[in-house]
C-alpha cells in the first residue's frame, strides 16, 4: 500500500477511534442509563428520580402540563387512525390532552378517516392545501394553547407511558424539547431487523448525545417542544425537508436545551424495500448535509456547546470515512474482479480445491487493519449497549447478525448519493 | 468531569490504543522477519549439506541425496517473503536484505539440481523469471500467478524467481550468462530468455517435456523435484 495512503487511512480509522471512545467514556460517566432500562411495567425514577410519572395523584396532577400532539398527514389512510388511537391510549389525564390531525391536502383517504374524530372532544382535525409537513405542524402550533406542543408522524405509535415520562423533564425550565426513544415496530423481513437494531444503536447514541445536549435531531415521531420556544426562535421551516434536524440546530443555536427520555417508546414503521430506505436515508443525510452548511457557524463555537464541537463534526467526519472506506472496497473490488478475470484468461480455469489452511505467518496484523478491528469490536459493543437500552436484555438476536453483516454494504450507498446531491444542493423529494 | 478535560482523555486513551497496536503490529512484523530467517537458515544448513554431500561422495547413489523437500521450502519461503514484502514496501531495509538471502539460496539450489541432474540422469525443468515490483513491469503479477498455476500442474518445474532491479550480483551474473535484458516480465527456459506476459498454455509450449510428465492430478507429492 502506497505510504500516503496508508497514513491517510490511519488518520480517518484515529479519528473513528476517537469519537468511539469518548462515546464509551460518557457512557461510563452515566453508566447507569444501561441498568436502569425496562420496557415493561412502571418505571417510577427512571428520569434520574427528579420526577415520578404523571398522572399517578391528584397533587402531581395539578401541576401536569397540558400537551398538544400535533399528527401531519399526508396520504397515510393506512396507519392514520392506528396513530391516533395510540395517542389516545396514553396513560395521561385526558382533560390535559390534545390531539391535533392536520390533513395536509391528501389525495387518498385520509380526510374521510379523519372525519370519524369529528365529534371527539380529545381530537380535533384541520384539512389543508399541501404545502409540506413543516406547514402541517405550523398551523397545529397555531391552533394550540397548550404548555407543551408535541408531533408524531403518521405511520408511528405511542407506547402508553411515553407521555408520562417525558412531560416530567420539562420540569427544568431550561429544557425546551425533549426526544423519545425510537423502536422499529414488530420487525419482520430482514430490512426491518437491520432498522430494528439500528434503531436500538441510535437509543444509545440519543441518550449519550443528551448526556452533554448535542441532540441534533428532534425527530418527527414524538419529539416534545415548549410551546414559549416557538415564539423565541420561530415555526418550522422546510429545511430541506428535514424540518426535525433543523429545529434542533435552531434550538441549539438559541442556547436551548433538548433533553431525552430514553424509555419513552415510540414504534416506528420503517421502509419495507432497499429502494424506499435509500430515498429515506437520501432524504435525511441530504438535508444533515445541507443544514449543518446553513448552521456552520455551530462549529466549534464555544458559546452553543458540545453540539458544535462533538455531534456536528463526528457527523459530517463519519459521514466523508464511509466514503473513504467505501470508495476505497469498491476499488478494491473492481481491481480484484478484473485480476481474477486476466488470470482466468491466461491460465484457464483451475480448480484446485483445497482447506483453507491456517497459518498465523498469513494474519494481516498492519497498523490499519488492527485498528479496523478495534473499531469494530467497539460498534459491536454499541449494537449490544443499544440493544440493552432497548429492551433490557443483552442477549444478542439475529437483528443484530443481520445488521452486522449487511448494514456496511446498503449504507455507503445512501451515504454516496447524499454527498452528490448535498454537493449540488440537489433536494430532492420527500417521497 | 467537564467536557473538556472528556476530549483531553478521549485522545489520551485513543493514542494509547494507537500505540498499543502500532507495538503490536511491530512485534507480530519482527516475528515474520525471525521465522523467515530461521526458514533460511535451515535451508542453507540443507543446501550446504547436499554439497557436501555431493562434493564428498562423487559416487554417492542419487537415492542418498536426499533433498527432496527442499523445494517445498523454498517455495514457502519464497511466498513469505513476497507476503512480506507487500505488507511492508518493497523499500523496506528487512525486505531487500530477506530478498537478497533468498535469491542466493535460489540460486545455489539451481546450481545443485543442475548438477545433480547431470551426475543422476534427471529431466527436471528449470524456469528462471525476472520481474520487477517497481511500477514498471505490469504485467508481472499475472505471470507470477500464470508460474504458481504451472508448478500447480507440473511439481516437477523448478520455478526460480528474481527480482531484476535486485543487488544481488550473483543475479546479474545470471542474467548476464542468459542474456536477459531490460524487457520483464523474462523467462529462462532451456537456457534461453523469452520476453512478455504469456498465457499458461503459450508458457506449456516452451517446454514439450511436459508432455510426458505426469500433471498434479496424478501427481502424488508435490515439490519433489527428482522427477524420477
Amino acid at each position: 500500500m502506497n505510504p500516503v495512503f496508508s497514513i491517510v487511512m490511519e488518520a480517518f480509522l484515529f479519528v473513528s477511534l476517537y469519537i468511539q471512545v469518548f462515546l464509551i467514556i460518557t457512557l461510563f460517566e452515566h453508566r447507569e442509563a444501561l441498568f436502569r432500562s425496562k420496557e415493561k411495567g412502571a418505571r417510577r425514577k427512571e428520569q434520574g428520580g427528579r420526577s415520578k410519572e404523571i398522572g399517578e395523584g391528584r397533587k402531581e396532577a395539578e401541576s401536569v402540563p397540558t400537551v398538544s400532539i400535533i399528527v401531519p398527514c399526508f396520504n397515510e389512510q393506512a396507519t392514520v387512525v392506528g396513530t391516533i388511537e395510540s395517542l389516545k391510549r396514553l396513560r395521561y389525564p385526558a382533560d390535559k390532552l390534545s390531539i391535533l390531525a392536520v390533513d395536509d391536502g391528501s389525495t387518498d383517504d385520509t380526510w374521510s378517516y379523519l372525519e370519524r374524530y369529528a365529534a371527539d372532544p380529545q381530537v380535533r382535525i384541520f384539512r389543508k392545501e399541501n404545502g409540506g409537513k413543516h406547514t402541517a405542524m405550523n398551523l397545529g402550533i397555531a391552533e394550540s394553547r397548550s404548555d407543551i406542543i408535541g408531533c408524531l408522524d403518521a405511520d408511528s405509535f405511542v407506547h402508553a407511558e411515553a407521555l408520562s415520562r417525558m412531560a416530567p423533564l420539562f420540569a427544568d425550565p431550561r429544557v425546551m424539547a425533549v426526544t423519545p426513544a425510537i423502536k422499529v415496530r414488530a420487525p419482520q423481513t430482514v430490512l426491518e431487523h437491520i432498522q430494528y437494531a439500528e434503531y436500538n444503536i441510535g437509543i444509545f447514541l440519543r441518550k449519550m448525545y443528551s448526556v452533554f445536549n448535542a441532540i441534533h435531531v428532534t425527530p418527527g415521531p414524538f419529539s416534545l417542544f415548549r410551546r414559549s420556544v416557538f415564539e423565541q426562535v420561530g415555526p418550522f421551516k422546510s429545511a430541506y425537508n428535514t424540518e426535525d434536524l433543523e429545529m434542533a440546530l435552531r434550538l441549539h443555536s438559541h442556547n436551548c436545551v433538548i433533553e431525552n427520555a430514553e424509555h419513552a417508546y415510540v414504534y416506528t414503521t420503517p421502509p419495507a424495500t432497499v429502494r424506499a430506505l435509500v430515498k429515506q436515508r437520501v432524504r435525511w443525510t441530504t438535508g444533515f448535509l445541507l443544514n449543518v452548511r446553513d448552521y456552520r457557524r455551530l462549529f466549534f463555537s464555544r458559546k452553543h456547546g458540545q453540539i458544535g464541537t462533538f455531534t456536528l463534526p463526528a457527523g459530517v467526519i463519519s459521514l466523508v470515512t464511509v466514503l473513504f472506506f467505501a470508495g476505497y472496497a469498491a476499488v478494491d473490488a473492481a481491481t480484484t474482479t478484473a485480476d481474477s478475470l486476466s488470470r482466468w484468461y491466461l491460465v484457464g480455469w483451475q480448480w484446485h480445491w483445497q482447506w483453507p489452511s491456517f497459518q498465523p505467518f498469513f494474519i494481516d496484523t498492519t497498523v490499519v487493519r488492527l485498528l479496523t478491528f478495534a473499531l469494530v469490536v467497539l460498534a459491536l459493543a454499541f449494537l449490544f449497549f443499544g440493544k440493552r437500552m432497548a429492551t433490557g436484555s443483552w442477549k444478542p438476536s439475529r437483528d443484530m447478525a443481520y445488521y452486522t453483516i449487511f448494514y456496511g454494504f446498503i449504507a455507503p450507498v445512501w451515504v454516496a448519493i447524499s454527498w452528490g446531491r448535498a454537493l449540488t444542493r440537489n433536494v430532492g423529494s420527500w417521497r | 468531569m467537564s467536557p473538556y478535560r472528556k476530549y483531553l482523555w478521549a485522545f489520551v486513551i485513543t493514542a494509547l490504543i494507537f500505540v498499543g497496536i502500532t507495538l503490536v503490529s511491530n512485534y507480530f512484523d519482527n516475528q515474520r522477519v525471525s521465522e523467515i530467517r530461521s526458514i533460511q537458515d535451515s535451508i542453507s544448513m540443507n543446501i550446504l549439506s547436499s554439497e557436501t554431500q555431493f562434493d564428498l561422495l562423487k559416487e554417492t547413489p542419487c537415492d542418498d541425496l536426499g533433498n527432496s523437500s527442499l523445494s517445498q521450502e523454498l517455495d514457502t519461503l519464497g511466498e513469505q517473503v513476497s507476503y512480506l514484502e507487500s505488507a511492508r514496501g518493497s523499500g523496506d531495509a528487512q525486505v531487500i536484505s530477506l530478498k537478497q538471502e533468498y535469491a542466493l539460496l535460489e540460486i545455489k539450489d539451481f546450481i545443485l539440481m543442475q548438477n545433480m541432474t547431470e551426475k543422476c540422469g534427471l529431466k527436471p525443468v528449470f524456469v528462471l523469471y525476472f520481474y520487477s515490483n517497481a511500477g514498471d513491469c505490469p504485467d508481472c503479477s499475472d505471470m507470477g500467478a500464470v508460474l504458481t498455476a504451472l508448478r500447480q500442474d507440473y511439481p516437477e518445474v523448478r520455478v526460480y524467481s528474481f527480482d531484476y532491479n535486485g543487488s544481488v550480483s550473483a543475479v546479474k551474473t545470471l542474467e548476464s550468462i542468459y542474456g536477459v535484458k531490460d524487457r520483464l516480465p523474462a523467462l529462462v527456459v532451456h537456457n534461453k530468455p523469452v520476453y512478455g506476459l504469456k498465457p499458461l498454455a503459450d508458457v506449456e509450449k516452451l517446454m514439450p517435456e511436459l508432455a510426458t510428465m505426469a500433471s498434479s492430478t496424478a501427481a502424488t507429492s508435490t515439490g519433489n523435484s527428482s522427477g524420477k
